[in-house]
């Protein structure tokens, strides 16, 4: 195994190559696993009267547009990966879009503290405006959790991701 | 990695993202220009040792500029106005619901003969045009119409979620028929804002192109359905204005005064006006028609040789009463505003000197 200096060098290279390359869609690569993160959204034009949909890059978006996020993982060394988890908090500004967030092979979870705790959705309760808990709804949720099924093979790739709405 | 210390890794990141993007957010949307960011994080195991988790680069994007607001009479009824009133005002609202400040343009138009409004209290249909029409921004140094004040024909630099009253000023005809309504209507139009004490130009809704190159202006007022009392009409969305209906209604009032005396010893005596005699007046004050009698003073000057004497008696409704404190040897009764129809009766007492 490299020496830590040695790789924080080469993530640091490596992760201004990915800027230089790409204004909008980010890749980092660490010990061997590309790891990006992305944000789009769906716009609908008339085309010969036929509507299309088309999903581009977020550069900007209105209030209440709903944003496309995708997390993108690949394993680029000889072995397998086990123990995969993926964070992502919802961003301020932003509310979760309820039963949006999808990965394959994934348990995905929730939190309404920040990230401190995560859990299904039906567990999760916060504080209403009369002090009682009450049940958790998805503008709720602070982050998404999406631990990984098993391995991911040398070579693979996947992908988890959720929608949010600007506030 | 232990599931703890993932944990932990994933905390003490999120937690940096948190306070890193605490931007305040408006009840009307996100601000315009916010930066929106967006980190993930991964955490993996290469052959049961645990890796230094990483995260991603941001994903950023910026909060367009969308424009939208609300315009709602003020009251729910029509204002009372008198035949050849100037001055009538009705009061509207004017709400930046959008997410940057805005200058509005004001108009005003008379509704066509038959537009009907507030369905709860006839008459309630359009018969007339009230004339020369104008809109005033309240100044915000007096509340109320102050046509000393209230100047400004647009509202000028309108941050988010602000409300500004409007004013729409106008003339009722001479000779106006009572019970005749006229309906108006505001229209505001959002303008670009950002320079104090100029009215801003026309927006352009842009096509909402998310690559095109700059902030994207959006219209985004709703298109509305008539509400119930009419205050609301139908009106498309999508075009940065906004409109609401508020009606004058014409009343007249009439006041009269009957005055009688009776003497004591006898009421014989009052044909003879001797010394010493007491004449018990009484002021009968009658308000007949619709609306109200706005301010009602009255005022009875005593006649030479009679001295004031106690049993003045006034009704409940009187706001104050004096003799002579007001205007010297006069009973002055103020009664304020009085609702029609009413009879006040005024009682009160003199010695012939």
């Amino acid at each position: 195994m490299k020496s830590p200096a040695i790789q924080l060098s080469k993530l640091i290279n490596l992760s201004f190559a990915a800027l230089l390359a790409s204004t909008i869609s980010f890749s980092a690569y660490a010990a061997g696993v590309e790891f990006s993160n992305k944000a789009e959204v769906d716009v609908t034009t008339i085309k010969d009267g036929k509507k299309e949909t088309k999903r581009v890059a977020a550069k900007k978006v209105a209030p209440d547009g709903e944003v496309i996020y995708t997390t993108t993982f690949k394993n680029t060394i000889d072995k397998p990966i086990s123990n995969i988890m993926i964070t992502n908090p919802v961003p301020a500004n932003m509310l979760y879009s309820a039963d949006s967030a999808t990965g394959a092979n994934t348990v995905i979870t929730y939190s309404v503290d920040g990230g401190k705790t995560y859990d299904a959705p039906e567990k999760l309760t916060v504080a209403g405006k009369d002090g009682k808990r009450r049940p958790a709804q998805a503008a709720d949720f602070t982050d998404i959790r999406w631990i990984y099924k098993g391995d991911l093979a040398t070579g693979k790739s996947s992908d988890v991701g959720f929608k949010a709405k600007v506030k | 990695m232990s599931t703890f210390s993932k944990i932990f890794a994933a905390l003490c990141l999120s937690t940096f993202v948190l306070l890193a993007s605490s931007n305040l957010a408006f009840a009307a949307g996100t601000a315009v220009n916010t930066s929106i960011t967006n980190t993930a994080t991964l955490a993996y195991d290469v052959n049961g040792i645990v890796q230094a988790s990483i995260t991603s680069p941001a994903a950023t994007f910026l909060v367009d500029r969308i424009i939208n607001l609300a315009v709602a009479e003020a009251n729910g009824a029509p204002s009372i106005v008198a035949p050849g009133q100037a001055v009538a005002v009705t009061t509207f609202t004017v709400t930046n619901t959008g997410n940057d400040t805005q200058d509005f343009n004001l108009a005003t138009a008379n509704l066509p003969s038959g537009t009907l409004i507030f369905n709860n209290l006839p008459p309630s249909s359009d018969s007339f045009d009230a004339t020369g029409c104008a809109a005033f921004a309240e100044s915000g140094a007096n509340a109320g119409y102050q046509a000393a004040e209230d100047l400004a024909t647009f509202i000028d630099e309108l941050a988010p979620d602000l409300t500004k009253t409007v004013y729409v000023v106008c003339n009722i005809p001479p000779a106006q028929a009572i019970n005749t309504v006229a309906v108006v209507s505001l229209t505001a139009t959002a303008l670009i804002g950002g320079t104090a004490g100029t009215k801003g130009a026309l927006l352009t809704n842009d096509t909402v192109t998310p690559n095109s190159p700059g902030i994207d202006i959006v219209f985004a007022d709703p298109t509305l359905a008539p509400n119930a009392n009419g205050t609301i009409p139908a009106q498309t969305g999508g075009d940065a204005a906004a409109t609401a209906r508020d009606a004058y209604r014409v009343v007249t009032v009439a006041t009269n005064i009957t005055k009688s005396a009776t003497c004591s010893p006898a009421p014989a005596d009052c044909n003879e006006a001797k010394t010493g005699t007491v004449i018990s007046y009484q002021l009968l004050i009658t308000v007949t028609g619709s609306g109200f009698a706005d301010g009602l003073v009255i005022t009875d000057p005593l006649p030479a040789n009679l001295t004031y004497a106690n049993g003045l008696i006034v009704p409940p409704s009187a706001l104050s009463s004096d003799f002579g404190a007001t205007t010297p040897n006069t009973l002055t009764v103020n009664f304020g505003n009085v609702a029609a129809p009413a009879n006040l009766t005024i009682q009160f007492k003199a010695t012939i000197n």
